[in-house]
């Protein structure tokens, strides 16, 4: 369970960019964000993420109180969330396989496990065939499939998703939402910012809606 | 150790990755240790030739002026008792005067000084298997002591200011040495924080999915010592070949002056201690630098 209380977030010159947000989101629940540019929907992500620390108030990941923890205990919380970058960040010179699997040999998996989890989330995102390739030579759906199965590939418990359809066309924007509420439907928390109101108008899921940092709505579409 | 093959490999592609940067890293190391190598090289030779010639010395004993009979006798059966001694040969101070005048072109010199002023002695040659510096001082002290015994002396002058040459190439050593070490240091350090700027993307894409700081680390420390090692290897081949195409020059010259039986190349524990020194050096040079980069990013 993911719980926000009071929680705020200035930038530089006391630009307010979350203000006094609590949120609550259930074990396996699908969750979209959405707002306007600048709303604050990644940097809600970000700091469930740990990659920014929140100002003001608390937050709790799985009952642990992510806001007060040292540096050097962050890569073990991000190694329970999933993060799919808007912008990919997948590494150029490594293969698709090297990629995905590059979650567990940090965690020091052993060849054999990196093998066959590797192929059956690759299987699952339908990548599986450009294993042997490198990103730059991918299609921009092809490439959100790679950073979704690395995202994916250590079973984390949160799924969180950065405009995860933002460069892709409506098919391949709906495959990749449809792929989402999957990996929800096997018992992952997912979470995702999107700014497409026509993407998430066809889907039923619990909507919050950000505005100049706070929350004006929230609850299922009607 | 899977994950050390990992990190292994990560080491070796982030040399491969700049290749030619990597190369002339690697190639101004080499250069640098080879520099060193040359001067322990020619530290190392010197220092064989001082131990020949120290061992090669015997040493005189010179007798008080009014020696007594009893006392001169007791040196002589000493001598002759000793089983370390080879041979020991007494020079009157006849005898001694005569060496002096065949030495000396001016013949007169120690007349005109009315008496004569060299003491008798004895020049003792001890047996090969003492020829240490050593145990040729322990023979020494032990005539030092007898009776009728003014001085004794090995060596000579020039043996004393070899060994104050060979002390102040030690100094002259460990200054180039400290100042070899900060150089080989600063430039892995340098080569490093490049190959970290150059990976800073993929850096912050493996943090994000939860790397440690050790888990950064590690590849760059493995480069470090493997840039040591590799330019420590290719400053020994350098400097064998340069060995190996010089010496018959450099024998030839000393030749000349009368010096040398040959010059030796470094014994394998100096060139096991080069290969261990360059790549601790690289795993510090590249820890230091590893240690200021994430500092830095932290903060950033």
């Amino acid at each position: 369970m993911i719980q926000l209380f009071h929680v705020y977030k200035y930038y530089r010159n006391d630009f307010l960019a979350l203000e006094d947000i609590n949120l609550k989101v259930e074990k396996g629940e699908f969750v979209f964000v959405t707002g306007s540019s600048g709303a604050g929907k990644s940097t809600l992500l970000r700091l469930l993420f740990c990659e920014e620390r929140a100002d003001q108030g608390q937050i709790l990941i799985g009952g642990k109180n992510i806001s007060r923890l040292k540096e050097a205990q962050i890569p073990f919380i991000r190694r329970d969330i999933g993060f799919v970058f808007q912008d990919f960040k997948l590494i150029q010179r490594k293969t698709v396989f090297e990629n995905v699997a590059l979650p567990l040999e940090i965690i020091g998996t052993s060849r054999s496990d990196i093998k066959k989890r590797v192929h059956e989330v690759m299987k699952n995102v339908r990548i599986e065939h450009r294993k042997n390739q490198r990103p730059s030579f991918l299609s921009g759906g092809e490439q959100q499939r790679v950073a979704i199965a690395r995202a994916l590939v250590n079973r984390p418990s949160i799924l969180l998703a950065d405009e995860p359809t933002g460069n892709l066309d409506e098919d391949l924007a709906l495959d990749i939402v449809d792929l989402l509420r999957n990996i929800q439907t096997a018992g992952t928390t997912v979470i995702v910012a999107t700014h497409d109101r026509h993407l998430f108008s066809k889907i039923s899921r619990r909507k919050l809606i950000l505005h100049n940092g706070k929350i004006v709505s929230d609850g299922m579409p009607e | 150790m899977r994950q050390f093959f990992y990190h292994f490999k990560s080491a070796i592609e982030n040399i491969q990755i700049n290749k030619m940067m990597g190369f002339f890293s690697l190639f101004s190391l080499s250069l640098t240790l080879m520099i060193f190598g040359v001067f322990l090289l020619f530290y190392n030779n010197m220092q064989g030739f001082a131990q020949k010639m120290r061992e090669s010395v015997q040493f005189s004993i010179y007798l008080e002026e009014r020696i007594d009979a009893k006392s001169l006798q007791t040196i002589k059966d000493t001598l002759n008792g000793d089983t370390r001694i080879f041979s020991a040969t007494y020079i009157s101070k006849e005898a001694a005067l005569e060496i002096f005048n065949e030495s000396f072109q001016d013949k007169t010199l120690i007349d005109r000084l009315g008496e004569n002023p060299l003491p008798a002695s004895f020049e003792v040659v001890v047996k090969n298997d003492f020829q240490k510096v050593v145990l040729l001082e322990e023979i020494i002290n032990d005539f030092k002591g007898l009776g009728g015994v003014e001085e004794v002396q090995y060596g000579s002058e020039w043996l004393e200011n070899l060994n104050l040459f060979l002390k102040l190439l030690q100094v002259i050593g460990v200054g180039i040495g400290g100042f070899l070490v900060v150089a080989i240091m600063t430039n892995i350090a340098n080569t490093i924080r490049l190959h970290f700027y150059n990976r800073r993307d993929e850096i912050e894409i493996m943090k994000l999915m939860g790397a440690t700081h050790g888990f950064i680390k590690i590849p760059f420390f493995i480069e470090g010592i493997l840039m040591g090692i590799i330019s420590s290897g290719f400053s020994i081949v350098l400097l064998f070949l340069i060995f190996y195409y010089t010496k018959e020059h450099i024998e030839g010259f000393l030749g000349t002056m009368g010096s040398l039986e040959g010059l030796q190349f470094l014994p394998l524990n100096i060139l096991c201690a080069l290969l261990i020194g360059g790549s601790a050096l690289g795993g510090i040079g590249s820890y230091l630098s590893m240690k200021h980069l994430l500092r830095l990013r932290n903060s950033g």
